[in-house]
């Protein structure tokens, strides 16, 4: 069974349609990446799933529970993060999760090693008692996380939780998102920061105006689009007839001269990246370096989308 | 000849005013406020002049009384609508962080001032042009000279520029607009009943009409001064308090005062403990949302509200000792003063708090929060009310005190209560039970009323400003809704006279029947002969009053429980099975623990 399913939701404010017939399923386990320009409809999304929407056409389903039939079901299951912190800035930071933890109905004999557990999970035991209104953005986003790890749900959807971040929070942030998912837990994550999602998801989806644009894995969805891999060589031995010769590479579109060095792009359906070096090897080429681009996210979002909102 | 350029423009002003062009609300208060004043001009024309439909003649030269009600409705019009207006000038622009982009404008912090000021007081002067063809018919009547329009008209916009400025500076002062709005108000109080206010009225224009042009305007000026006075300030407040943090100077002011305690206790009466406090309270454990409504809120936490009890209530039994030394007549008008100020603060307060529940949430972005827990939305509201019950125990004490001190005084004394018409008019000796019954009854139903009312409204408000605003008029809407039966009882009364001769006084008392479902009945028949219009014995008035207003209050509360989910924005689908049985086992559970402490 997948741990959500969404299956043609439309989501209408006034005339505005903000979603228009999306459709995914997300199986245990994985990490979903929704990216979207901002007004795309991912938080609209989102917020369905969190119960938090009464008017929409669709069906969707967090564990196979129908959200719009069993709402209090699914917030059994369900961890949701705002892409607002959501904090009550005038309890300290134990307090705030014990207001959680109570409203969340967990036993009170069970509720101090709980908050224990999250608080050492999200790095702030220290802050235990600190005020909620004193602690930094990205303190105040992992007491979100905690607060969302409080019943320990299967499920966490998360909106744009590094928004805002400086570097090292959003780090921060993202090194407790891999231990999440090392957890066996279901994320449902979106964002604007690409190349964070894909160290980290395992799906993306790429929403545009209200609809789903791709979908898959990263490497799904670059075969999709038909993308080059960009290889960067310095050669030893730079001739006409070796510079011919990786032309003639099967697979290899063209070879550009830049200052110091090459860039081959290849398809790399045709030939793999192992494949080229040891071609280039065999031309004599006296490789004194190698380095293929890292496929970004960026290139398939820019391809994919042109900045319309719903 | 080349004329020089002149590059004058006004973007501040011109952004305000298409703001509020294409707001609904400006339209809708607009009619709303002619509609008002026309059928308040019918009735004055009828009643001031004691027109007679056999000899539409006699009206002729009697325009200056009905001139005089005009101009109060134009006062009425700029009292309460103005404040509201301006208010919220310079707090939203702090609210939504638009004030430093302001500042790094071109425009000077004046012509922002004088731009926003502008922008306020031009619509506000709009809608008074709105009575323009009342007047003028008043003017056709004859009995007002041209000198007495041009000073009404004087008296009338410097009156507005003075509320404007006033509000202005509450709100360059203000951090929301919340703080600005009751700060208006209460400042406007103040200044129009401490200050010159009635003296400087009266000679203006409250008695007699108003006078020569020269003499109004000489009587403005400190009307003028005072107005330029509160925009100097706003000028000063405008950069000083650009960006205040939210200081909580109160809850800081009593944990300061806690601690303080705390030391006294232990030095001089060796940490005596008269009350244990609950180590229970300290986390919340079951109801999470009532236990942060009751000890974390200024206006919730018992602590807080005993102090603010005690000091209310010191100065006051001060006061009421000093009156006791005074004349009957005096000590009743006071005590009635006061009782009168307190229900208006203690109403104040609760629709305030009440509207803001909800609403204060959804402008923290904490409403999402709560919503995806598993706690029913009927659970989350009934919580949140648990803070402005105990406000409402807390704002009834003085109000009790008051009413109790002068029943028994005139029990002990047997001396009339000079002060009521109508307390004369039953009698002494019934007069102070019948005044403690309905002063309880006031109580007991208006409160809840109030609340009810300000959780509906913070229920559908997407900021705070706007769900206490819009449940303060609401509730000044349900108190004056018997006035628009005084028409139709005129109408009748015309038409009586007409067919069969009946006295012009002898009206269809549907105002009288109306004024049983208004909250002010009790202050009427209080203060006022009005119980000559009642149709009905004044108990039964009483009874049928609270009667009503219960049943409205349950009303309200059961609407705002059935339609939680939809007014909180969240998923109803089925009923939580899981709540009810967890919790009766948790509650089993701790009280099980705790007997076994």
């Amino acid at each position: 069974m997948n741990a959500v399913t969404i299956d043609d939701l439309r989501v209408s404010y006034g005339k505005v349609k903000a979603v228009r017939g999306i459709s995914l399923e997300i199986p245990r386990g994985e990490v979903f990446g929704f990216i979207g320009p901002n007004g795309a409809g991912k938080s609209t999304t989102i917020k369905v799933l969190a119960t938090l929407l009464t008017r929409y056409s669709g069906k969707a389903f967090i564990n196979g529970i129908d959200v719009s039939k069993k709402p209090f079901h699914v917030r059994e299951k369900i961890g949701y993060m705002p892409d607002f912190f959501g904090v009550y800035e005038d309890l300290t930071a134990r307090e705030y999760l014990h207001f959680f933890a109570a409203a969340y109905r967990i036993p009170i004999g069970r509720r101090k090693a709980v908050v224990d557990d999250v608080l050492e999970l999200t790095d702030l035991k220290e802050k235990i008692d600190a005020s909620v209104e004193a602690l930094s953005r990205g303190m105040k986003q992992r007491l979100a996380l905690a607060r969302v790890l409080i019943h320990d749900p299967d499920v966490l959807l998360l909106d744009e939780p590094a928004s805002g971040l400086d570097p090292r929070a959003r780090i921060e942030v993202r090194e407790l998102l891999k231990e999440l998912k090392g957890m066996g837990k279901t994320i449902l994550i979106s964002s604007h920061i690409l190349h964070e999602l894909s160290q980290l998801c395992t799906q993306i989806g790429i929403i545009e105006a209200g609809k789903m644009v791709a979908q898959g894995s990263l490497d799904e969805i670059y075969e999709q689009l038909k993308l080059l891999r960009v290889v960067h060589v310095q050669l030893g031995e730079v001739s006409n007839g070796v510079i011919d010769g990786i032309r003639a590479i099967h697979g290899v579109e063209s070879v550009e001269q830049q200052v110091d060095r090459f860039a081959i792009r290849l398809e790399e359906a045709k030939t793999s990246i192992e494949q080229l070096h040891a071609a280039l090897y065999e031309l004599g080429a006296g490789i004194r370096m190698f380095q293929p681009e890292a496929m970004d996210m960026e290139t398939v979002f820019m391809k994919l989308t042109e900045g319309k909102t719903a | 000849m080349i004329w020089p350029r002149v590059h004058f423009s006004l973007p501040l002003l011109g952004k305000e005013l298409t703001e509020q062009a294409a707001k609904r609300r400006t339209y809708v208060l607009r009619s709303l406020y002619a509609a008002c004043a026309f059928i308040a001009g019918y009735v004055a024309v009828i009643t001031t002049t004691q027109y007679d439909p056999r000899n539409p003649f006699a009206v002729l030269g009697q325009g200056r009384l009905l001139f005089e009600t005009l101009l109060k409705l134009e006062f009425a019009g700029i009292y309460l609508f103005l404040p509201a207006m301006t208010c919220g000038a310079i707090t939203v622009e702090k609210e939504r962080n638009t004030l430093g982009l302001l500042f790094l404008t071109r425009l000077r912090p004046s012509a922002i001032l004088m731009e926003k000021l502008l922008g306020r007081l031009l619509p506000m002067l709009m809608t008074l042009l709105l009575l323009l063809p009342l007047l003028a018919f008043t003017y056709s009547l004859g009995g007002v000279a041209t000198s007495d329009v041009w000073a009404g008209m004087w008296i009338v916009f410097v009156t507005a520029f003075q509320v404007a400025a006033l509000s202005l500076m509450c709100s360059a002062w203000s951090r929301t607009t919340v703080g600005a709005f009751l700060g208006s108000y209460l400042l406007m109080v103040a200044l129009f009943a401490v200050a010159y206010g009635p003296s400087v009225l009266k000679d203006a224009y409250a008695v007699g009409g108003p006078g020569p042009a020269t003499t109004a305007f000489f009587s403005s000026m400190p009307i003028l001064l005072s107005g330029a006075i509160c925009l100097l300030l706003a000028r000063v407040f405008l950069i000083r308090r650009a960006y205040v943090p939210n200081k909580k100077r109160l809850l800081k002011f009593f944990s300061w005062l806690d601690q303080t305690f705390h030391k006294w206790n232990d030095r001089y009466a060796r940490g005596i403990i008269l009350v244990k406090e609950n180590p229970s309270q300290h986390l919340p454990e079951f109801a999470p949302v009532s236990w942060r409504e009751t000890t974390k809120t200024i206006l919730g936490a018992f602590r807080y509200l005993f102090r603010m009890v005690i000091a209310i209530e010191i100065p006051l039994m001060f006061v009421l000792a000093m009156l006791s030394g005074q004349s009957v007549r005096s000590m009743s008008t006071a005590v009635d003063v006061l009782l009168n100020l307190a229900w208006m603060i203690a109403a104040l307060l609760i629709s305030v708090k009440s509207a803001s529940l909800i609403a204060s949430e959804r402008v923290r972005e904490t409403l999402d929060v709560l919503l995806v827990t598993p706690m029913t939305s009927q659970n989350i509201v009934d919580q949140k009310l648990r803070g402005v019950r105990r406000l409402m125990g807390a704002a009834s004490i003085p109000i009790i005190t008051l009413i109790c001190w002068q029943s028994f005084w005139f029990m002990t004394t047997s001396q009339p209560m000079y002060s009521s018409t109508f307390r004369r008019f039953i009698g002494s000796e019934t007069g102070y039970w019948f005044f403690l019954f309905s002063s309880l009854v006031a109580i007991c139903v208006y409160m809840p009323f109030i609340c009810n009312v300000g959780l509906y409204v913070g229920l559908r408000a997407r900021t705070q400003t706007r769900a206490a605003i819009v449940t303060i008029a609401v509730l000044f809407a349900i108190c004056l809704s018997p006035l628009i039966l005084i028409p139709l009882d005129i109408a009748w009364a015309v038409v009586a006279q007409v067919s069969i001769g009946a006295p012009l006084a002898s009206g269809s008392h549907l105002s009288g029947f109306g004024a049983i479902f208004s909250p002010l009945l009790l202050f009427l028949i209080d203060t006022s002969p009005y119980y000559q219009l009642l149709p009905v014995n004044p108990w039964l008035a009483v009874i049928a009053n609270g009667a009503f207003f219960s049943i409205a209050t349950r009303f309200l509360r059961a609407r705002c429980l059935k339609r939680s989910d939809e007014l909180l924005g969240r998923a109803s689908g089925d009923i939580n099975p899981v709540i009810d049985v967890f919790e009766n086992d948790m509650q089993s559970a701790l009280e099980a623990q705790r007997s076994a402490v």
